[in-house]
């Protein structure tokens, strides 16, 4: 663990040396609104083959550029910020503070709920086959279009307006993100469902698709893709007292991007410590509640994080908040105690680049 | 019909047959060429997104210009949707979720001649799945419940929506398929087939083929019996088409045929030249001229042989060059050493 941490701290002080920061605020300003700038019109571009009509992409453009534009303030307020709050010794890692300020603010964008009307449009139109079928393999923006573009008309205008004004409240902190990560992640939801599927009579879970067959029956992948989210949605949402938000929100959360690992991340040294988390200098602590059976954990949960990320102070960590989730489950279950069986067993793991 | 009553006996004995090919679709196992039309109604299909199946489905059947090789369009869209049943090391657990879905898509869609097409598609396929590809005295004693169940299934479903046979000729496609693996007798089959090409003359070709394959020695069948029903399919069509699906009928069958077509059959060549001619002056940019070059090489034929070759020029399509129980590289080749051996 601690060869793993140090070698984290030597990949940032990599990054960080290869950096350039300029000398002066008002120029350190200019550079990262231009470089957030830059990335959301990468990020918010439309392929030009998409299929979708004239008119559908024009509000989407639309929608994309109003965007662009307002989180120009969003970059400077933040570049100012931090330029006051580190002292000068530490400026040139600022670029690397500012990727996840960036990657944050992204997964908040995605995150954050449209209001009543628009997501239960939305949470139709993720429903829908021609959804996974369409889905291209990048470009969240391009997918939400072709979704969008599968609605009727009026629906679509609903959808682009309710998006407009989310941003903007977004951009202005006058409304955050309130979607939670799932307290049972929904991997292990769909194996449950996939489990009872076989048992029950008569059976609650939708048919699955023949790609989600093939993939999961035949084949025994687990992989939470387009289509084991579709048929998870598709029977939750039949669920008694199935809330509309809480599913729209929990949708966003786990499809929401996440830090990419560093390039030849699985050739670094790096296994006890997610590799996202320490090329972004994340720590933290995850809570985690178990069932201890037979001297095993079983049916571990994360009931808490306390994550946090340079570039982040005072902001929620959105596109952070589960880097540590996996590793700290495969902890859990791997513990042995030779105790009394117990429904409630708690473990906490803190994770530190040292 | 007389000339039928002397088949009938050999659909009583179809269910003990050997079988070389799991299942229908015969002209699929015959076709299969790069056809996007294909891939898109399987990619739907795999994606479970029926919206757009029906679109491709319903635009097939509107369709009035053919595929170059002259089948209809229907034809690659059926392909495609059988694709789905095809992959390598299915399990039941598959077959389950898709007879739920189809079963579901049919009960959203009452309507929808697709929806319940399907769904009868899907209980032939799951049968087959339980039967297995091998010979009939090899299957395990539960894989031939199956196999008997859901054929019945699929039996009894056609049955209770008889109203899917006035729609759609894909129903008498279907029939086929589902006679063959009952035992249904050929009168049966042979009144499907009727009404199937009358209800739809694009699907005729598709409907013969399949009846066609259901004669093969390999399902009880007999190579008289399979030049009774050219001979039955020629005299009603040659008005219409000359000796088109004579030599349509001959040249699917060719595929299937171990050894040379006009000596184990009673394929008449003068017929299957002026039909194969037929086809490729109404469809030049198919496959016929490779099938009328192989094929003439089979009868010895070497005026059609030079002639056909004009067309392939030095690019053949070699898996029209299939037959006799060999490659199409290798009766390539194997004709062009006869017609240089002159």
């Amino acid at each position: 663990m601690r060869r793993a941490a140090a070698l984290g701290v030597l990949l940032l002080g990599l990054r960080a040396a290869c950096a350039q920061v300029p000398e002066k605020e008002n120029d350190w300003v200019r550079l990262t609104s231009e470089r957030g700038t830059r990335w959301l019109q990468q990020d918010l571009a439309l392929p030009a083959d998409l299929a979708v009509d004239a008119e559908t992409r024009a509000a989407a453009t639309d929608v994309a550029a109003k965007q662009i534009a307002r989180m120009r303030s969003r970059w400077e307020q933040w570049a100012r910020s931090q330029w006051q709050r580190v002292p000068a010794s530490e400026r040139p890692f600022l670029p690397d503070r500012f990727r996840a300020f960036y990657v944050n603010e992204w997964a908040a964008m995605h995150v954050q709920s449209l209001g009543a009307e628009a997501d239960h449009l939305m949470l139709a139109a993720w429903q829908r086959p021609a959804y996974c079928r369409v889905q291209l393999e990048e470009g969240w923006f391009a997918n939400l279009l072709l979704a969008v573009a599968q609605l009727p008309a009026p629906q679509r205008a609903v959808v682009w307006a309710a998006q407009d004004k989310a941003w903007n409240r977004l951009a202005r902190r006058e409304e955050l993100p309130t979607a939670q990560a799932p307290v049972i992640p929904i991997a292990d939801d769909i194996g449950q469902l996939v489990k009872a599927m076989r048992s029950q009579s008569p059976r609650t879970a939708p048919p699955m698709v023949p790609v989600l067959a093939w993939r999961r029956l035949v084949r025994g992948q687990e992989t939470v893709s387009c289509p084991a989210l579709q048929w998870w949605l598709q029977q939750a949402v039949r669920r008694p007292g199935a809330d509309e938000r809480a599913l729209s929100d929990e949708y966003r959360y786990v499809t929401r991007p996440l830090p990419a690992d560093p390039p030849n991340a699985k050739d670094q040294a790096t296994a006890n410590y997610p590799p996202a988390a320490a090329d972004y200098g994340a720590e933290g602590k995850v809570k985690l509640q178990a069932r201890r059976s037979g001297g095993r954990m079983v049916d571990p949960v994360v009931v808490g994080r306390q994550i946090t990320v340079p570039g982040l102070e005072g902001e929620r960590p959105i596109a952070f908040e589960t880097l540590f989730d996996a590793a700290a489950l495969q902890r859990v279950r791997q513990v042995q105690q030779n105790e009394p069986d117990n429904d409630r067993v708690y473990f906490e793991f803190v994770w530190r680049l040292q | 019909m007389k000339r039928w009553q002397c088949l009938a006996s050999i659909w009583a004995t179809a269910l003990g047959c050997v079988l070389a090919l799991t299942s229908g679709d015969a002209l699929a196992q015959q076709w299969e060429k790069s056809d996007t039309l294909r891939d898109r109604a399987e990619s739907a299909f795999w994606w479970g997104d029926f919206d757009e199946m029906e679109r491709l489905y319903n635009e097939a059947r509107k369709a009035t210009t053919p595929r170059s090789d002259g089948l209809p369009q229907l034809y690659s869209v059926r392909a495609g949707f059988a694709a789905v049943f095809k992959y390598n090391n299915l399990t039941d657990s598959y077959f389950e979720e898709l007879q739920r879905l189809t079963a579901q898509w049919a009960s959203e869609r009452p309507r929808s001649a697709l929806a319940h097409l399907l769904h009868v598609r899907t209980l032939y396929a799951r049968a087959w799945h339980h039967r297995g590809d091998g010979y009939a005295i090899s299957i395990p004693q539960e894989g031939q419940k199956k196999y008997i169940q859901y054929i019945k299934a699929a039996e009894d479903y056609m049955a209770q929506h008889g109203w899917l046979a006035e729609q759609d000729s894909t129903a008498h496609v279907y029939l086929l398929m589902l006679g063959r693996s009952a035992g249904w007798s050929f009168k049966r089959m042979w009144a499907v087939a009727q009404a199937g090409a009358s209800k739809n003359p694009a699907d005729e070709d598709t409907i013969y083929e399949e009846l066609a394959y259901s004669l093969l020695p390999k399902w009880g069948g007999s190579w008289q019996d399979i030049d009774a029903l050219a001979e039955e399919a020629h005299q009603q069509t040659k008005a219409r088409r000359g000796a088109e699906l004579y030599a349509f009928i001959y040249s699917g069958i060719a595929y299937s045929v171990d050894g040379n077509l006009f000596e184990v059959t009673q394929a008449k060549w003068p017929r299957v030249k002026e039909g194969l001619k037929h086809l490729l002056d109404r469809t030049p940019a198919g496959p016929w001229q490779d099938r009328l070059a192989y094929l003439a090489c089979l009868a010895h034929d070497r005026a059609t042989f030079d002639d056909a070759m004009k067309r392939v020029e030095d690019r053949p399509d070699l898996d029209f060059w299939k037959g006799g129980g060999t490659g199409g590289r290798q009766n390539y080749e194997s004709c062009i050493s006869w017609a240089h051996s002159r």
